[in-house]
Formats: structure tokens, sequence, C-alpha cells
């Protein structure tokens, strides 16, 4: 559920900067332009936090909390004053009253975020976004290492063309880019200069906007002692040296939790095309199955007659695959949908020799299936 | 004539533009920088407008009061006015006919300018509390001290663009 901050602020300026700050983040702003307005909105709104500044018409920021304070429902909501006054005596004045943090005006909007983000937890929005995100949709990564040869097999290895590399070479700079911009994934090299990998990952952690962030170490295979390291410090993920690209795209796909249906499932003309991999590892046959029902049940409401299951590349037919199979025709079967395999000569052979297979008619193309 | 804050001017000075840059660089990303400072006395010193212009002005203006009583003027173009608003709220189609934006936007600028000068004082043992901000426009128009209070003029610019920050204080009674 999303957390609600209520900023109060005559200013809507402030009121629009404090919105833009949390644009990222799965945090709802409501708005009060004055005490009075204040009191009503967190009555209303039950706000997780308040922001709240001190001069303002009609009803002040101190006003406004000690009868915050003073009401037994709404005095557990945490407020965090956002102002101008820093003189000694007004901070003073409300500490006594009760405040979470004191944020001075002028302030940037990393302050804001990393001090909300100390009183309330704060999930990036695409987390949270009902809709995931495509394997084609455009994807952040930052890549942080300082070997130029490396850097640049990450540049061109990755198979989706919308995953931006930002390379950078230094903490410093890795510091700077993820500030300026929301990565989706960061991938730090273990082996930069005086340890600085593991030092960026815990600063990056620290702070909310990456708290949530996908963050693998990049290590060469054999160096045991950075696999433990790495994990010991709480990486996502590890990437060995020499990279497996289709490794890793599925590792970043698990960790960003993009949709990965369509590497397996799509819709072409009057039918729907199910394709497994060449070597389908145990992980794929499960990820592709955990789509499986919905994507034939779309089919369905789309008005599709037929499914075609193409296994033709794979070099062997296991049990694994054999049961998947057996589970899309079933769901064809309860849904009344033709199903189709597509193979080749050996595929045929080999789904003669299981009980449950034998019975199949392997075609050797999609064509040919869809001709009859 | 002798001035009637107890502040050296160069700290003064200091902390006006110390106020100003922590805004444009903290908020605005903008560097800024003194040109030159005025400083006057008496009401006939001050008279000259600091900042007339054919061209419409934005005045906003934040008040202090307490142990030390004052106001600050920031002025400029409205050009200027228009283009900081922008900067602030990341709005880059903003029109400069959105009147209400653009001076709540300087109002906020000025009231973070003067929450940092007067927190300054406040250090020194003047504290004091601000006013909510109000903005003038006009063209041609200058704002004039009375004789009870002092006044520090300073001349800034920011990438080319000039503004002012007018300064009118005196201790309280």
């Amino acid at each position: 559920m999303s957390k609600k901050c209520l900023t109060v602020d005559d200013s809507k300026a402030v009121r629009m900067i404090v919105k833009k700050a949390f644009t990222d983040f799965d945090l709802e702003i409501c708005e009060g332009t004055n005490g009075v307005e204040g009191l009503a909105a967190a009555s209303k709104e039950n706000p997780d936090l308040i922001l709240l500044d001190i001069t303002m018409p009609v009803m002040d920021g101190i006003e406004m909390l000690t009868k915050l304070k003073a009401d037994n429902s709404l005095k557990h909501i945490p407020v965090i004053m956002l102002t101008a006054e820093a003189g000694k005596e007004t901070v003073l004045k409300i500490a006594k009253i009760g405040i979470r943090d004191y944020i001075v005006k002028p302030f940037s909007e990393e302050t804001l975020i990393e001090k909300v983000g100390r009183v309330i937890d704060l999930r990036p929005i695409s987390e949270t976004q009902e809709k995931r995100r495509k394997l084609t949709d455009p994807l952040n990564i930052m890549l942080v290492e300082d070997k130029p040869a490396i850097a640049e097999q990450f540049r061109t290895g990755f198979s989706y063309p919308s995953w931006k590399v930002n390379v950078v070479s230094s903490t410093g700079e890795a510091i700077d880019t993820a500030q300026e911009t929301q990565q989706d994934v960061v991938i730090i090299s273990l082996s930069l200069p005086h340890d600085s990998g593991i030092e960026l990952f815990r600063i990056l952690r620290s702070n909310p906007r990456h708290k949530y962030t996908p963050i693998f170490a990049l290590i060469v295979k054999t160096d045991t002692h950075e696999h433990a390291r790495a994990q010991d410090t709480g990486f996502t993920n590890i990437v060995t040296k020499p990279v497996d690209f289709h490794e890793l795209e599925t590792k970043i796909a698990n960790a960003a939790n993009l949709d990965t249906s369509e590497k397996y499932f799509k819709f072409d003309g009057d039918y729907l095309l199910i394709s497994l991999p060449e070597n389908p590892s145990n992980h794929s046959i499960n990820e592709v199955n955990g789509f499986l029902r919905e994507k034939i049940t779309k089919a369905v409401d789309n008005g599709f007659r037929k499914v075609v299951v193409d296994v033709h590349t794979l070099e062997a037919l296991n049990m694994n695959v054999v049961k998947f199979m057996l589970d899309a025709m079933k769901y064809c079967q309860e849904l009344t949908l033709k199903c189709y395999v597509v193979g080749n000569e050996r595929i045929d052979q080999e789904a003669k020799a299981f009980e449950e297979s034998k019975g199949w008619k392997v075609f050797t193309s999609v064509e040919a299936a869809l001709e009859t | 004539m002798s001035k009637l804050i107890l502040i050296p001017e160069e700290e003064l000075v200091g902390m006006m533009v110390s106020a100003v840059q922590d805004v444009f660089t903290t908020m605005l990303s903008m560097q800024v920088d003194l040109d030159r400072h005025e400083s006057s006395m008496t009401a006939e010193e001050s008279v000259s407008p600091a900042y007339n212009s054919n061209n419409p002005m934005i005045a906003a203006n934040v008040g202090f009061s307490g142990k030390i009583y004052g106001m600050v003027y920031l002025c400029m173009e409205a050009t200027l006015a228009l283009k900081l608003t922008r900067q602030l709220l990341g709005m880059d189609d903003l029109e400069a006919s959105d009147h209400e934006t653009v001076n709540d936007a300087l109002g906020e600028l000025a009231n973070m300018t003067v929450g940092g000068f007067k927190n300054q004082l406040s250090h020194k043992g003047y504290s004091c509390q601000l006013t909510i901000p109000s903005i003038l426009r006009g063209t041609n128009f200058s704002v004039e001290s009375t004789s009870q209070s002092q006044r520090e003029t300073f001349y800034f610019d920011t990438e080319g663009d000039a503004f002012v920050a007018d300064l009118f204080i005196r201790t309280g009674d």
C-alpha cells in the first residue's frame, strides 16, 4: 500500500518541489497551505508523515504542531519541519513539542529524500507498479568499472537495445550518476582500487533512493574469497568474469522484476506461439510454466483458436520439457484450443520413447502445423 | 555617520552573500557572484533607485522582526524571475503570463534567502522571526529607506543576469 505524506506550506513552489522530489517513489503527496488546512488534511488523510513549514498565514506551523501533538488521534504522526526558520530559540521551542527531524530551507532534493526515507519506508514506484516492465522496455544499468575493455563488453553485450549501460569508472562518478538518474540495476566491479566497490555498495544502500535497487558484484569467476565477501556484504547477486550475458540478462530480469514472458510467448496472427530456448534449464522451464495458464487464457480472450508449442531448437527432449508440454496441452484442452507441437526428427523420435508423449504428432514447421 | 547595527560591514556583506549563494546553488544549481555593494545611512543618500528599468520588474520582499527589524527586497527583471522559476520548479514550458506561479516562486526564494540571513543574525544574538513574503511588480520604481534604517544594497550577477538584494535594517526600540 502506498505511503502518504502531507506537506503543509503556504508556498505552492515548495509543495511542487516536494511532489517532484518523490516522483520516483510510491509516495502519495497531499497538501495543506496553512495550519488549519494541515490539521484538517491530517485528520482526513491519516498520513504517514507531515512536512511542516513554520511561517504561514492563518495558522503557523508551531501552532499546528502544538494542536497536532495535543490530539490523541493525530499525535502519532511523525513530523519533519521544512522551514527557513532555523533560529536557535525557534528550533528549541519546536523540539520540545516533538518532531522527528528538521530540514532548513534551502534544501536539496537528496536531503529531503534521505530524511523522509529515515522516517518512512520509501519504495521505488517501479517496484510497486501493477503492470510489470517488459524485457524490451528501457532499463538503466550503471556499471562501475575502471577497465575499458570490460566496459566495452557491457556496452555491446546485451541483446536488448533498450537497455542503456552507463559506464562510470570511480565511486564519485557513480554516486553523482545515481543521484542524477534513477538506476534500475547497478553492477559494481570489486576490483576497483582501495576496496572502493564495497564502500560504494554501502553508500548506495544507505540512500533511500537506492535502498531497493538491485546491486550486483562483478568478480572473477575463480575468486572464491571475493564471492564470499560479496555475499556477506549483501549484494543482490554476483556476475562473474568472463561474463555470460545471456545468464546476466536472466539475473537482471529477475532482480528488476521484469516481465520475461515475451521471450517465450508471441501472439501472431490468429495463434499463440510458445517457443522454448535451445537448452532450457529447469529455471527456464519453470519461468515459462509460470506464464503458461495466463497466456493461454489471454489467447482465448483474444479470440485465438490455436496454440503452437515450438521446440524445434531443442537438442534433446527430457522429462521436464515433456511435463511442460503436457501442461500446455491440458490448458488448451480445458479451454477448447487446438495445440500443435513443432519439432524435428530427433524430437519426434524421442517423444515416442516416453509413454506420455508417444502419441504426439510432431510437425516440422509452424506453417505445416497451422495448415492442418 | 556611524552604523545603526553593531555588526561589522564586511560580516554583514558576508552574511548576505552566503545567504544568496546558498539558495542559488542549492535550489537552482546556479552560480551567483557579488558585483558590488553600497551602503547608505540617510533617506537622501538612498533615494536613487537601485534597480530602475524600463523593462517589467519584480521585487519579492520578506521582513524579519524581533531584537532586530528589517526587510529584504530581491529585485530583478521579470525575464530573470521567469528563468529562476522555471529552474526552481523544473518547468521549462512555464509561461511569463503565469504571474501566480512566478510570484510564489520568487516569494519562496526571498523567504529562503532572508531566512538564511536572519538565521545568521539569530546566531549573533539578534533573534527575530520572518514575515510572509509579498511581491511588487512594475517598471521604473524605486524603494526608499526612512532615516531610521540602515540600507545595504547588494548587486549580484547570476550567469550574465543582474539582480539586487536590498537590505533595510534597524535595531529594536
